[in-house]
């Protein structure tokens, strides 16, 4: 099987000449378009796909995996959710597997590393009973320099045909380039964050708490200060979410690690970091809120329809406002200032009265607590607990699966690993109930506002209505999945053995 | 990798198509299969589009296994591949009758494909003859189209006496109803007949007599792809799903 990359344009190939060596053997050339526009190059944060000359590419919900590796990956075309990025099963594999961190981790790894235009077409040479005896693939990338992918598909039994298109692409292309995927994720990702991820420092029986509070602090901080160049890019809406997600994980280790720390400078730094949080808000929620427009437009009559396209249209340019808002607050000075105060402060962090003590032990106990904690809040629940009782549970699995994250690594028991899918789960599905709740708060106070305006527009506030109905049913969904995950995962046996296990690492 | 035989003494019950559909949906379900159209006729060959083995004699079958390699051609579909069928193979019978052990023979010549597929599918020809014994001897599962009708369930009757007679497993056997026509007194009252009789060996799929289903041959491709919103191609997914449970 031949593949390679060219530096060539689509237009220069010489399809007659492919036409008539194909004729000469009984053979029609039909050519078929499978995409064509935008196309997103994909990878995760350490471009490990590109690393193994593995390309990524998304475009009009198709994911396409190109490689040149003549014995292994073919290219394939599967089908993406409508959720923007996830891990397609088949590349599970080609990822550093790690099965406590995969348990826990968020979904959305890979990013978009560059929106570029292009095209993919599929050439094939077919007989007179119109099977398709072998293919090309051509995906055509338009870059200052263009660049292509060819791609020879083999037809078990059809050795003829593949000989002709191999000579027919070696005869059209000078020279091929080897591993150009990692060539071009690297020319396309011009941030820090596609330097390798630090790492978190594993804790052993010998480490002090203090020391690793700090490591991890300092860590989990260049981890959201790394996704800044993506935010100002915008090329996807991760990045602003890695960014919150690290700033919420040193939050975390700031407040369950509180002891390691001077109790003052420990406010100071906490208070630095949520005011940083705050100010991404804003263009978080308008994300959220387009990351659900498919939700926005599902289940409408007919004559509400055109008002779906007037929120996301309103959604839309307001995220504009909120991007160029939070944009320039990045690129200023005094931001830049800041975020070198901030990783100072971690540097200078005074030592707190537990700093001294067993960082593994001390972070188990905690986990123990913790878990003691989100059981007894489920206990509490009703059938038909209040939001506020689901907010704390929220927050204390949310808790617990940082703690999980950072003290249990290496750890792959049953139990453990158990342990693991459940707070993730748990987490998702409470995750998805907050969402609803933010959703819901944000739709009754745009109805509030647009029944105060004069004069009113009453389709738009029969939609709004409409969603806020909707959003009520979600809501209540996602109540039932959670009493009903409770259930299921927390029966009085699980519980203890859960707990056990854990006594168990202490 | 599994053997499975799609098998009737009868003609015209839906071997073919039940053969080519769901090889497609194994295939689509991402397992390696590679479809062996074992009637001279080749309609499942017909099917894929795919011209007779030329150089695939009935020895050569049986005797050169890089012969029998050579002809198998992919398909138009990710995972499927077919060995086609040639005129030829109407001299099976003959030639294993004077082979000393003819009845294992079709089990070895299949010995070389075995580590590229997970299912192999044999679509066969409509006799009891040395040819079926073979395949019943190899086959981890014979699947026995079975129309609603006096003949076809004589023709069931039949290869369940020769089996009994042979000392063949009849655990492998897996009737289902072909070809039904829910409005036909005849077919639900022979349906409900056997089902009291035989419920051990018939699966509770069905397959409706459908024109989608006899378009294949305009088509040239399997209905699970051409039509594949449509209730004919639906039943043949219920029909894999059910066949995927008792395989696993």
């Amino acid at each position: 099987m031949l593949g390679g990359w060219y530096n060539a344009h689509f237009d220069d190939l010489d399809k007659s000449r492919l036409q008539a060596k194909a004729a000469r053997l009984g053979l029609v050339l039909s050519t078929h378009s499978l995409l064509s526009g935008e196309l997103q190059l994909l990878d995760n944060a350490d471009l490990e796909l590109a690393a193994q000359d593995l390309l990524l590419v998304k475009a009009q919900g198709k994911l396409l995996l190109l490689s040149c590796q003549p014995d292994g990956h073919h290219p394939l075309i599967c089908q993406a959710p409508t959720q923007a990025i996830f891990y397609p099963a088949k590349l599970q594999s080609q990822l550093t597997p790690s099965p406590l961190p995969a348990a826990l981790s968020p979904l959305r790894s890979l990013q978009t590393l560059a929106r570029v235009t292009g095209k993919l077409e599929q050439w094939l040479l077919q007989d007179d009973w119109q099977k398709t005896c072998g293919s090309l693939m051509i995906l055509h990338l338009d870059l200052p320099e263009p660049l292509m992918f060819v791609q020879v598909m083999p037809c078990r039994g059809f050795s003829r045909c593949e000989t002709l298109l191999e000579q027919w692409v070696l005869g059209q292309f000078s020279e091929t380039t080897a591993s150009k995927a990692f060539s071009l994720a690297s020319h396309c990702s011009e941030h820090p964050l596609v330097t390798a991820r630090s790492a978190l420092a594993i804790p052993t029986n010998q480490t002090d708490l203090g020391a690793l509070a700090k490591s991890w602090l300092a860590a989990s901080v260049n981890m959201a200060f790394a996704n800044i160049q993506g935010i100002q890019q915008d090329r996807d809406t991760e990045y602003l979410h890695q960014f919150r997600v690290n700033l919420r994980k040193s939050r975390s280790v700031l407040s369950l690690l509180k002891g390691g720390f001077a109790g003052p400078q420990q406010k100071a730094l906490a208070a630095q970091l949520r005011t940083l949080m705050n100010r991404t808000n804003e263009l978080r929620d308008l994300d959220v809120h387009l990351l659900a427009e498919d939700q926005y437009r599902e289940n409408l009559p007919d004559n509400i329809k055109p008002q779906a396209d007037k929120l996301v249209q309103r959604l839309r340019s307001k995220r504009q406002r909120a991007y160029r808002h939070l944009s320039s607050m990045l690129a200023s000075k005094a931001f830049q200032r800041q975020t070198r105060q901030i990783q100072q402060d971690i540097a200078d962090l005074p030592s707190g009265p537990k700093a001294h003590k067993a960082a593994l032990e001390f972070g188990r106990k905690k986990l123990l607590k913790q878990v003691q904690r989100i059981i007894q809040l489920a206990q509490q629940l009703s059938f038909d607990p209040s939001d506020q009782q689901i907010h704390n549970l929220r927050l204390a699995c949310k808790k617990a699966r940082y703690l999980a994250e950072f003290f249990l690594p290496g750890l792959t028991g049953k139990t453990i690993l158990h342990l693991a899918k459940t707070l993730k789960k748990l987490t998702t599905l409470l995750g998805d109930f907050n969402d609803q709740c933010v959703q819901q708060q944000e739709l009754n106070s745009w109805l509030l506002q647009e029944q105060q305006q004069v004069p009113s527009d009453h389709s738009y506030i029969a939609y709004l209505q409409l969603l806020c109905q909707h959003c009520e049913d979600k809501k209540q969904q996602a109540r039932n999945k959670i009493i009903r995950q409770l259930l299921k995962q927390l029966t009085a046996a699980s519980q203890q053995q859960l707990l056990n296990a854990l006594r168990k690492t202490i | 990798m599994k053997i499975i035989a799609c098998y009737s003494n009868k003609g015209g019950v839906g071997k073919t198509a039940s053969s080519a559909n769901l090889a497609h949906l194994m295939a689509q379900a991402g397992h390696k299969v590679l479809l062996c159209d074992l009637d001279p006729q080749g309609a499942s060959s017909f099917y894929f589009r795919l011209k007779p083995a030329k150089k695939l004699s009935e020895d050569s079958f049986f005797t050169d296994q890089d012969k029998l390699l050579k002809a198998i051609k992919g398909s138009d579909y990710d995972n499927l591949d077919v060995l086609p069928a040639n005129m030829d193979f109407r001299d099976f019978d003959i030639f294993l009758s004077r082979m000393a052990k003819g009845h294992s023979a079709l089990k070895k010549a299949l010995k070389s494909v075995k580590k590229e597929y997970d299912f192999l599918l044999l679509d066969c020809p409509p006799t009891i003859s040395m040819l079926s014994e073979s395949v019943f001897s190899c086959a981890d599962w014979v699947l026995v189209p079975v129309i609603p009708s006096t003949l076809s369930e004589r023709t069931l009757e039949q290869l369940l006496d020769f089996f009994t007679q042979h000392q063949l497993e009849k655990h492998k056997i897996l009737a289902f109803f072909s070809m039904v026509q829910v409005s036909k007194k005849l077919h639900l009252e022979t349906m409900q007949r056997l089902n009291e009789q035989h419920g051990d060996l018939l699966l509770s799929t069905f397959i409706p007599f459908s024109s989608h289903i006899e378009r294949m041959g305009v088509h040239r491709a399997p209905a699970t792809d051409f039509a594949k919103g449509t209730p004919a191609a639906q039943h043949y997914l219920d029909l894999w799903r059910e066949l995927a449970k008792r395989f696993s």
